[in-house]
């Protein structure tokens, strides 16, 4: 009897000491690259994930809205509004600091997403699967990495040039590349995207980057160099690449849900708030005494009385981009607001939350091509006609009169007019102020007590990087 | 087939794990060589006999075994003849097959083999124990032991002087013995107790009083896989004295330890029914990590870690603090390095109550009470409120908003916290019943306890279920379980939430305006009001609305067998279980602005949690002579978890009174989202005990740890430790002192680890999911999340602690103290990494921090007479250093918060303790223009903004014009519990408190930013005016300037608390006599009666980020803390 018991006993104390896999324990609910990255559809999902932090906060869903319209004539904060944000004001009044958040929020989201590229461009080669397709995603990553690199470089200057992915916590340090060398490599990644890239894609694959975006983002490479007839190049193989591209008869019909990835959009960042992968504009942009299905926004992005002004009368676009309210209205706005007015571009009636916006952030239209278009061609010389073609075409849409005659210099405003009145609030009034050396006037022609000086044209490298990584150089002057 | 099996787990065994085999082999060897007397009965014989007499055949057995039977002829009836047949069997198998048939059991006394009838002659069943002396007539004595209060004591070991005949009292201090005619005193022994010696002088019923030996206070300690005399501890190990604890009425055992031990700090996080705790033994070690204890309760080991918020569910609060037995915190290395990588923290030993032999013990406990909010915050009132806005608006230059007729009229206006508060009862319900005879003990209890929480729409309610049983098989086998069930639920309020999160309680109930109605016209609630510049969420749909709710259901128990192989050689499996499953329901209603701006908002999170264990310990306790003994622990123990999770949620609904139970209803689903988390631990542990006459003690313990967390490369440590004590009272020049009763001197040494709070795969490189939308539809997205670091290893904690354990006064004055020093390397940092990487930060081994302290614990009884007089107090203090944080020099912490101008409000900086707090320091407001000219500081516009020192002189206030402006890290925390006891009355005061920490107070950033958009602290009536210049609040203007953390902000959090007070009577024996019952005890009970603290906030005890070690300290929109009345009866029958 005492004997069965003490088996009984050592046989349960044998079978559980068995048990020696206890170590073993593998992540169950996430992939590892030792599990991932065996078959096309693999592929894909790394391809996705390098374009979805464009549609993060901190990019496109917010913090760009901060370095892009809030650092120009086009927005400004306070004015009787919460002044609580801070990087936000010194945005806004150019008292930031290497320290400002905003800075190490887009700088670490573009490198997140080139780490994405990297992994995807080393990864994806070895795998066996349809070639034509393999050769595809990897112009989709090297596009997207001359994206994440364009945004860095005109924000920054020379930045760390990283084009592997990184797999060891070993050699973390880099210094800075040359913005000239950062520059070839962006040129180099739009261009094999350009070869690659199919001219539009299928149904199931609409938002990706075409052969037409990656054109067009090496105009604007060449613009930004001012590598002008590169530049007219490029544009012009945009309008001429059969690929449906075409402006809405209606300026506001550009930014319907229903028109989304049409045929005005050559690059957009996809949003769709009924699936949890919303826009933030519709909700943040509107002010909370605006309400659409008892959702109030948060008006951020307030509007200038500067840009609302430089619109003329007539332009159609104006009432389409910017919306009054004011303090008698109802619901009725505080007296304290200087300017009550908010971007109404992006409007979604059928969000059902705040952040749940289905708006695209349009990142280059067709009606940018054509400006990039008629600049180029005027910078190699004054009267070109199809210069004159492009921007009239724009100009005709808003209801406005064609341009004649101008000089070299006068069409050049009027380019740079057309384009700030044409894509505002769409991310490009910075880096056209920046290109065309006329950030600090603009500045001062909105509010003249905010003192830019000229080193500020560059943004500081952000201080944290700098911490954790002796090698970066600080920008002069900060 | 028995056989095959047992040889196959035998191979395997072998082919996997060497140690437990080697166990095993060690347990067959000692098993095969008898070497005490009680093992004659497994010696095995061959015998044949064929219908001999009964007395023959135990001749013959005598005669092979060696051994002596001893029976009195009429329990043989000789003439009876029986037929055996047995070939190399043990005796014991034989006698038992021999004598069963004949109603007739053995004993085993050293060489004799005693017989026995069955029963003897009265009819009543003859205790295991009991020998009785054949050689002279037996006489039964019967009786009760108690202490002097009359309190019944069990388990007294009762024996006649001279003999080995003896028993124990039942739980009613009863015991009935047959001893020999010849026997005239019993002895009665108890730990504890002074030993009585009784003479009989021809009594048979006989009652017996005894007397606590004071030279043994706190007697049997519970310590890492064993327990020892509190005498022979050679380690520094608090236990904490449960018949204190229980005055206290706490939904969990945590709050029940605050203040009771030193060197444990305990926070309670939040005021909510069921909220957590934040547990500091000896400081913290880890800034990453986890910082909290290991529990291990009945031998099961967990951690209560993973509370991110002061209002997070407690996972403690599972347990019934009622079932709880005894409470050992282990504090040093020398006792904690047993439990390896997961003893830097301190372990806190629980065990459960179990059964004891005797008539069965009925007891109910329950108490009532009412609980109040302790403090509100003075805010303004509708009067006040209105001229505020008046001067807002007056001083920016526009028109006053009210006329003075119509300022007057608001009056008080709302009071939005007297809305929110009430009054709320709590209640607790306790049924046990336990009992049992020699073989087997049972204890089983039910339980059910409720607490509204003083927020309406909160409460906490535990059902609970424990049955703990003991069995003994045989001589050698014990086998028993523990097992408890309870289901808690918890309705939780939105508390304690990120500075200028919207949809929190408590801050919307202090800033939404007084003047500003609760409901509309038409009953629904208000959120929009001219008076209100945001949608802000109304106070009382927030709280009466919304719902969070946390149900969970917890299986905790164990099984276990010991088998005694040797004398003094036994083996012990332990198989038990954790399984937790929990559910957590929240719905936003539509009524409140957040969740309007999302057509309601319902969620539900259910996850399942099972970890296993396995324990497989040998000890073995031996004598060698009169001068040495030495005891041995060697085990093998592996545990693992899973725990898998997943959750829904919906929104846009059409109305809000389903909430969320038919996420169905909503019109937009969210994405659901589900993981799986998996860990496992193998360790081998041993150690020595060696005393040497009983004057020097050496302990020596070591384990090895292998876990599932870490990389490739560092799987495995050893964690080892050593202690000495020295018993300096039993040395010749002391033993005769007699003020000096007892003196011991500890030093211990050892390393311990932490291998928690950093996820289950942090040395694995991870992807995640990184969606994007094509086609206007969700596109997976896959890619690098994580990166791989096959080097991560345990955080290692080196302590090294000196103490003394002084005795005077015949144990009159107890003190305990000890120094302790700690030092922790390879914290497992998540450091920031360059961004340029594609990561911002990874987890490393980096960074060293230091802890160091002194402990005191006296207990004084004052008085002993019949009034009885007992103090006990502790007091400890440490000092906590951060010695490097591997290269950079701060590491920033805390709330980050557009409020706060994204600035941390806290840093952890080489040099400095951990939970320091980062800004800028305010002198005051700026009086004139030229003032404001003298310095650049952006945020100043007009006399009467805040002014901000310029600490680096460079004429601006900026970010480097900040700097340490406080320590969350009190100086000194302690306990003080005076006990007077009076016949039956006994009156219990316990207060408790901390000194010298720091509080931020983020409440302030809401309540003085005086730009009348909300209510304010009652501080803003002194506002800056140009008449009234003499003050430190701002003046008020809706272009507030952006509000900066700084010393403003910071408060004193020092407080003294009468925890409890507690007033109750026993009624006395001759009642009890007449009531047929064992024990009535009625009290009242008061808790956090006063608190004496300059704190402004609800309470000093808070921490919005709960358990994390980098920000504690931190108020806002805390749930308050209540005062309690209870009253309650306890009853045993």
């Amino acid at each position: 009897m005492k004997k069965q018991y003490f088996t009984l006993f050592l046989m349960a104390a044998l079978l559980l000491a068995a048990c020696s896999k206890i170590l073993d324990k593998s992540p169950e609910s996430n992939f590892t690259p030792d599990n991932f990255y065996r078959n096309a559809e693999d592929a894909k999902a790394a391809i996705n994930a390098v374009y979805d932090l464009m549609n993060s906060n901190e990019m496109y869903n917010q913090v760009m809205w901060i370095i892009q319209d809030q650092s120009t004539d086009d927005s400004e904060w306070g004015n009787g509004r919460s002044t609580a944000n801070q990087p936000k004001n010194d945005l806004d009044k150019y008292t930031f600091t290497p320290a400002t958040t905003t800075f190490q929020s887009i700088w670490s989201i573009c490198y997140r997403s080139i780490n994405r590229c990297n992994a995807a461009l080393e990864r994806i080669p070895p795998i066996v699967m349809d070639e034509p397709l393999k050769a595809r995603l990897l112009g989709e990553a090297k596009f997207m990495r001359g994206f994440y690199y364009f945004t860095l470089v005109r924000l920054f200057g020379d930045v760390p040039l990283v084009l592997k992915e990184t797999t060891s916590l070993n050699n973390l340090q880099v210094a800075r590349t040359a913005s000239e060398d950062v520059y070839k490599q962006i040129i180099q990644d739009f261009s094999d995207a350009e070869t690659i890239l199919p001219v539009t894609y299928g149904a199931g694959d609409k938002g990706k980057a075409t052969k037409g975006a990656a054109k067009a983002f090496l105009s604007k490479v060449y613009l930004t160099r001012e590598e002008w007839a590169k530049a007219s190049t490029k544009a012009k193989e945009v309008m001429d690449l059969g690929a449906g591209y075409d402006l809405w008869t209606n300026f506001a019909d550009a930014f319907l849900i229903a028109n989304k990835n049409g045929k005005e959009s050559v690059f957009d960042i996809q949003a769709n708030g009924l699936v949890s992968e919303g826009s933030l504009m519709q909700g943040y942009m509107r002010p909370p005494f605006d309400r659409v299905n008892n959702i109030n926004g948060f008006g951020d992005d307030p509007p200038t009385q500067n840009i609302y002004n430089a619109y003329q009368a007539a332009d159609t676009r104006r009432n389409a981009t910017l919306r009054l309210y004011s303090a008698t209205g109802t619901p009725a706005a505080p007296a304290a607001i200087v300017f009550p007015c908010y971007v109404s571009k992006y409007l979604d009636p059928g969000a059902t939350g705040n952040g749940d916006g289905s708006n695209n952030f349009p990142i280059i239209r067709y009606t940018d091509v054509l400006l990039m278009y008629a600049e180029a061609l005027n910078e190699q010389g004054a009267g070109n006609t199809e210069a004159y073609a492009a921007v009239n075409r724009v100009r005709k849409r808003a209801g406005l009169t064609d341009l004649a005659a101008l000089g070299q210099s006068a069409f050049r405003d009027s380019v740079l007019l057309e384009r700030r009145l044409e894509l505002a609030f769409e991310g490009h009034r910075r880096y056209d102020l920046l290109r065309t050396k006329r950030l600090i006037t603009a500045m001062n022609a909105q509010n003249p007590s905010i003192a830019i000086k000229p080193y500020q044209t560059l943004f500081p490298i952000p201080q944290t990087e700098r911490d954790v990584n002796p090698l970066l150089t600080q920008n002069s002057g900060y | 087939m028995k056989k095959n099996l047992t040889r196959s787990v035998v191979i395997a065994i072998m082919k996997f794990s060497i140690i437990p085999a080697l166990l095993l082999f060690f347990a067959f060897c000692s098993f095969a060589s008898p070497v005490n007397s009680q093992d004659l009965l497994n010696k095995k014989i061959t015998i044949r006999v064929r219908s001999e007499e009964v007395q023959a055949v135990l001749a013959e057995i005598e005669k092979l075994s060696g051994g002596k039977f001893m029976y009195s002829p009429e329990i043989i009836r000789s003439t009876r003849k029986v037929s055996l047949s047995a070939k190399n069997e043990k005796i014991s198998d034989i006698l038992t097959r021999l004598l069963q048939p004949l109603a007739i059991r053995y004993e085993v006394m050293n060489n004799y083999i005693i017989l026995n009838r069955e029963k003897d002659i009265n009819g009543v069943l003859l205790s295991g124990l009991q020998i009785s002396q054949y050689n002279s007539p037996p006489k039964v004595i019967r009786g009760n032991v108690s202490t002097a209060s009359g309190d019944p004591l069990s388990g007294v070991s009762v024996t006649a002087k001279g003999t080995q005949t003896g028993t124990a009292t039942d739980a009613r201090g009863n015991f009935t013995l047959t001893v020999s005619e010849s026997t005239n005193t019993l002895v009665f022994t108890y730990v504890g107790y002074q030993p009585v010696e009784f003479a009989l002088a021809g009594r048979e019923i006989i009652s017996v009083i005894m007397q606590p030996d004071a030279k043994s206070l706190g007697d049997i300690v519970v310590v890492g896989y064993g327990q020892v005399k509190k005498n022979d501890l050679t380690g520094s190990v608090s236990t904490i004295s449960l018949k204190e604890m229980k005055k206290v009425a706490v939904t969990s055992l945590d709050q029940a330890m605050q203040g009771r031990a030193a060197g444990v700090q305990i926070t309670q996080n939040s005021g909510a029914p069921g909220g957590t705790t934040t547990i500091r033994i000896r400081g913290g070690n880890s800034i990453q990590g986890d910082n909290e204890p290991l529990y291990v309760i009945d031998g099961v080991p967990f951690k209560n870690d993973g509370v991110s918020s002061g209002a997070s569910f407690n996972v403690l609060s599972t347990l019934n603090p009622s079932d709880i037995e005894s409470i050992s915190v282990l504090k040093d290395a020398s006792s904690t390095a047993i439990y390896g990588s997961r003893g830097a923290n301190g372990v806190v030993i629980i065990t459960t109550k179990r059964g004891k032999s005797g008539a069965p013990v009925l007891a109910f406990e329950s108490y009532y009470g009412s609980q109040k909010v302790r403090r509100k915050y003075p805010v303004l009132n509708g009067s006040e409120y209105a001229t505020f806005l008046n001067d807002v608006n007056i001083n920016d230059g526009r028109p006053a908003v009210f006329t003075q007729a119509q300022v007057d009229a608001f009056g008080k206006g709302v009071d939005w916290q007297d809305e929110i508060f009430r009054s709320a009862p709590m209640s607790n319900y306790q049924l046990s019943l336990s009992g049992g005879d020699e073989k087997t003990q049972y204890a089983m209890s039910g339980g059910y306890f409720k607490q509204d929480g003083v927020i309406v729409n909160s409460d906490f309610q535990r059902y609970s279920f424990r049955i703990n049983l003991d069995r003994k098989i045989n001589d050698r086998l014990k086998v028993g379980n523990s097992l408890s069930i309870n289901r808690t639920v918890t309705n939780q309020s939105r508390t304690d939430g990120a500075l200028g999160s919207s949809g929190l309680v408590t801050i919307a109930a202090l800033q939404f305006p007084p003047i500003v109605p609760i409901t509309n016209p038409d009953g629904s609630y208000v959120i929009t009001s001219p008076y209100l510049a945001f949608t802000a969420d109304n106070p009382v749909a927030l709280a009466r609305d919304g719902k969070n709710k946390n149900t969970a259901f917890r299986i905790f128990g164990n099984v276990f067998a010991e088998y005694k192989i040797i004398q003094g050689l036994n083996f012990r499996v332990v198989v038990g279980v954790d399984g937790i499953l929990q559910k957590q329901d929240s719905y936003v209603p539509r009524s409140v602005s957040s969740g309007l701006s999302q057509g309601g908002l319902a969620s539900i999170f259910n996850g399942q949690s099972v970890t296993w264990i396995n324990e497989n310990l040998l000890t073995y306790n031996k004598a060698l002579g009169a001068n040495h003994n030495i005891s041995l622990l060697a085990g093998f123990t592996q545990q693992a978890n899973r725990t898998e999770n997943s959750s829904a949620s919906s929104r846009s609904f059409v109305a809000d009174n389903l909430g969320y139970n038919n996420l169905g209803l909503g019109a937009v689903a969210l994405i659901p989202g589900s993981s799986v988390g998996t860990w496992g631990l193998q360790s081998y542990l041993g150690r020595v005990n060696y005393s040497f006459k009983n004057k020097y003690l050496l302990t020596g313990s070591v384990r090895s740890d292998g876990s599932s967390r870490f990389g490739k490369n560092k799987r495995y440590a050893v964690f080892p430790s050593g202690a000495f004590a020295w018993k300096i009272n039993e040395e010749p020049f002391l033993k005769e002192n007699k003020r000096i009763s007892d003196l011991k001197l500890r030093v211990t040494y050892g390393l311990t680890g932490n291998q928690d709070g950093i996820g289950n795969y942090p040395a694995y490189s991870l992807l995640a999911t990184q969606n994007y939308i094509l086609n206007n539809a969700t596109a997976t997205g896959i890619g690098p999340n994580q990166i791989a670091n096959p080097d991560l290893s345990w955080e290692t904690t080196s302590q090294a602690d000196i103490g003394i354990d002084l005795g005077l006064f015949n144990g009159r004055i107890a003190i305990t103290a000890d120094a302790y020093i700690k030092r922790t390397r390879d914290l497992l940092l998540n450091l920031t990494i360059p961004s340029t990487s594609g990561f911002s930060t990874a987890i490393k081994n980096l960074g060293k921090v230091e802890n160091k302290g002194v402990e005191l614990n006296i207990v004084s009884r004052n008085l002993t007479g019949a009034f009885q007089w007992t103090t006990e107090l502790n007091i400890s203090t440490n000092k906590n250093t951060v010695l490097d944080l591997g290269g950079a020099s701060q590491i920033f912490a805390g709330e980050v918060a557009n409020i706060g101008q994204n600035l941390n409000s806290g840093i952890i900086r080489v040099g400095m303790p951990l939970g320091s707090f980062y800004g800028y320091v305010t002198n005051g407001l700026y009086q004139s223009a030229t003032e404001i000219n003298d310095l650049l500081d952006p945020q100043a516009k007009k006399p009467g903004d805040r002014k901000y020192l310029d600490i680096n002189g460079d004429k601006q206030i900026n970010d480097n014009d900040r700097r340490i402006i406080g320590s969350a890290q009190p100086k000194y925390i302690g306990g003080i519990t005076n006990s007077f006891a009076y016949h039956g009355f006994d009156l219990s005061v316990f207060l408790q408190g901390v000194s010298g920490n720091n509080i931020l107070n983020a409440n302030r950033f809401e309540l003085e930013y005086l730009n009348g958009t909300n209510n304010q602290s009652k501080d803003v009536l002194a506002r800056w005016t140009p008449t009234n210049t003499n003050t430190d609040i701002p003046r008020a203007t809706s272009t507030r300037p952006a509000n900066r953390i700084s010393t403003r902000q910071i408060e004193d959090g020092s407080y003294l608390r009468l925890k409890t007070m507690q007033l109750a009577y026993s009624l006395p024996a001759s009642t009890l006599k007449f009531l047929k019952v064992q024990s009535v005890r009625f009290y009242v009970t008061a808790q956090n009666l006063v608190t004496w603290t300059n704190y402004s906030g609800f309470d000093p005890e808070v921490n919005r980020f709960g358990q994390d070690s980098r920000s504690q300290g931190f108020d806002y929109g805390g749930y308050p803390a209540a005062k309690v009345f209870l009253a309650g009866v306890n009853v045993t029958f």
